[in-house]
């Protein structure tokens, strides 16, 4: 995958035809939307709108829509198993809005199961997030006894354990105060700088407070 | 691996598996000891342990109502005789010659003169089961050897003797009787002495030598053309070659004795052991139906860890391993059992083979281990390419 790294949503045929949609009127989206490597962007809708279906849709882990979307210049649709497996790896990191946690494992081993495919992350520096975030005393339990909250921080964790070109955040900080929000924010900032990737955050009106390039409105 | 086998492992129910393994064995072993067996006794079928030997079979026409009233003698043609030389089973036929001329003897025995009119037949030497050296003829020999069915004597023995006061006969008394032979009819009979040389229990007539029988009867019925045989002998390479009694019952042909039966028991024995094998097989097939019905449930029951653990970029044959792995090593356990219960069985079966066929020389497990190796690795195989397939569906 080249740099930079761009991902797209094109139209197929004119500029009135949606370039992707949910067939049952959820998304419309009539622009072109070009998301860069370095750069953030907020998908900003009300409930039920769309913008974990649109983050979706972008991953391929969903493929009910009409028009294109395109990770440098390829349709996602034509990714094969083992190449997405290879995105996922490596690629695109993903903070789902389930968390899509293992409720057997503990805060840690969902992090490692992560980081072990690729052991981009120390032990060291993700026992220090755990600290940063409030965690310390959860490092050893399963995941399944933390509160939503608790758990969206591993899942946060788990997303910054990925070497990755784009980072999609679905509603991080949606159980979150505002100053583990902040906290977080600040961690991401500082992650951000170093790795340079680009952010894809969703939010219902609660923002991860972090400066973003563009506003998406669905 | 760790981890992953920790978030899969769940909802695995060690019952379904025990019960799966269970049966699995029961196929497996049942397929496997089918096999072994088969290849036990076929060298004892086809005689390479001398129990079922390449066999020997007299046989004649049917004798139907019409040839009875008729006088016509059911006889082979030359090229009946040809037809039944060229089927696969046979390997040698012989044709019995009969004597053209009359018979009649005479004997002495505990001073009595017994004294009766009989026949002779004769055939090539091959098909003869008695060895003596005394079992030839030239024209200047004034002594015809003869020998006789074992049945004879036995009838003598335990039919006549008792009930007429007479003695027992041993086989050497009886080589020791000369036999008066008048042969033909006057004034050109033939006066010879005759000898008992030993007594057959392959076939169930007077034989005389070929050469003695080619000389007397060019001596004794020169102008009488020689009738067609009415009794082969034919040596099979297989006695329980099924088709040896499906040809002679299509041609209506007897068989003397009870030759056909190791033909039929032969066949029904093959038969019996495919079924058992067929049996096996399907218990086999039918316990890796539920071992993959067990693994599908359980892999719908994790179907959300599955989802999570592709959408987190495990590839589809690192997530399908570690149910590939509960396949490989139920399967590899259901194999090696049934490897140990097979070594088990045959140690009880060999010890009737044994007495069965003393000389019987034990064959090689190792085509049924490597079958059932080969059974068990192609069953994994199935198995592991439907899990493959099923998470590669998983998003």
């Amino acid at each position: 995958m080249g740099s930079p790294h761009r991902l797209g949503t094109r139209r197929r045929s004119s500029m009135v035809k949606p370039i992707a949609m949910i067939t049952n009127i959820d998304i419309l989206i009539h622009q072109p939307i070009h998301f860069e490597r370095g750069k953030n962007y907020c998908v900003e809708a009300a409930s039920g709108i769309g913008k974990s279906s649109l983050l979706h849709f972008i991953g391929g882990f969903r493929v009910d829509y009409e028009g294109a979307i395109t990770l440098d210049g390829r349709n996602i649709r034509t990714f094969s198993n083992e190449e997405k497996s290879a995105l996922y790896r490596t690629e695109l990191a993903y903070m789902f809005q389930d968390l899509r946690l293992f409720p057997n494992l503990t805060g840690y081993e969902n992090v490692e199961i992560v980081n072990q495919q690729t052991h981009f992350r120390k032990k060291e520096y993700i026992r220090a997030l755990f600290e940063q975030l409030g965690l310390t005393e959860k490092w050893d339990q399963p995941a399944r006894l933390l509160s939503w909250g608790q758990q969206q921080r591993v899942a946060f964790i788990r997303a910054l354990c990925q070497p990755c070109s784009f980072l999609f955040l679905d509603e991080p900080v949606s159980h979150l105060d505002d100053d583990n929000g902040r906290i977080m924010a600040d961690i991401l900032k500082k992650d951000q700088a170093e790795r340079k990737y680009g952010i894809i955050a969703t939010s219902l009106g609660k923002t991860l407070p972090i400066h973003y390039n563009q506003h998406i409105q669905l | 691996m760790r981890l992953i086998w920790k978030v899969l492992r769940q909802n695995i129910s060690i019952g379904q598996l025990c019960g799966f393994v269970l049966a699995n064995i029961i196929g497996l072993t049942i397929l496997v000891v089918g096999l072994q067996l088969y290849l036990d006794i076929q060298p004892i079928m086809t005689d390479k342990a001398g129990f079922m030997k390449p066999d020997y079979m007299v046989v004649s026409k049917s004798v139907s109502m019409e040839d009875a009233l008729t006088g016509v003698k059911p006889a082979f043609s030359p090229a009946e005789i040809e037809q039944i030389r060229q089927q696969d089973f046979v390997s040698k036929i012989g044709v019995f010659t009969s004597a053209r001329y009359k018979v009649d003897v005479t004997l002495e025995l505990n001073a009595h003169l017994f004294s009766t009119e009989m026949f002779f037949e004769s055939v090539e030497d091959d098909f003869i089961d008695v060895n003596s050296e005394k079992w030839a003829f030239s024209p200047e020999d004034e002594i015809v050897p003869i020998i006789l069915p074992r049945a004879y004597l036995d009838l003598y023995n335990f039919g006549y003797a008792p009930t007429s006061s007479f003695p027992a006969l041993s086989e050497s008394i009886v080589n020791e009787i000369i036999i008066d032979l008048d042969l033909g009819h006057a004034p050109n009979n033939l006066l010879l002495k005759g000898r008992v040389v030993g007594f057959s229990a392959r076939l169930n007539t007077i034989l005389v030598p070929q050469s003695f029988m080619n000389w007397s009867n060019e001596r004794l019925a020169p102008n009488i053309q020689a009738e067609e045989s009415s009794r082969i002998i034919v040596q099979v390479t297989n006695p329980t070659d099924k088709r040896i009694a499906a040809y002679f019952e299509a041609h209506d042909l007897n068989v003397e004795g009870d030759k056909l039966d190791s033909s039929k028991a032969g066949w029904f024995v093959r038969l019996l052991i495919a079924g058992v094998m067929l049996i096996g097989l399907v218990i086999c097939v039918l316990a890796c139906y539920v071992l993959i019905l067990s693994i599908f449930l359980l892999m719908q029951r994790n179907h959300d860890a599955i989802r999570n653990l592709r959408a987190i970029g495990y590839t589809v044959a690192k997530v399908s391993l570690p149910y590939q792995m509960i396949v490989l090593l139920t399967n590899a356990l259901s194999v090696l059992t049934a490897m140990v219960l097979l070594m088990g069985v045959r140690s009880v079966y060999m010890k009737y083979l044994h007495d069965l066929a003393p000389e019987y020389d034990a064959s090689s497990t190792l085509f049924a281990w490597l079958f059932v190796i080969g059974i068990g690795l192609c069953l994994t195989a199935v198995n592991a390419v439907l899990i493959r397939r099923s998470i590669d569906k998983t998003h």
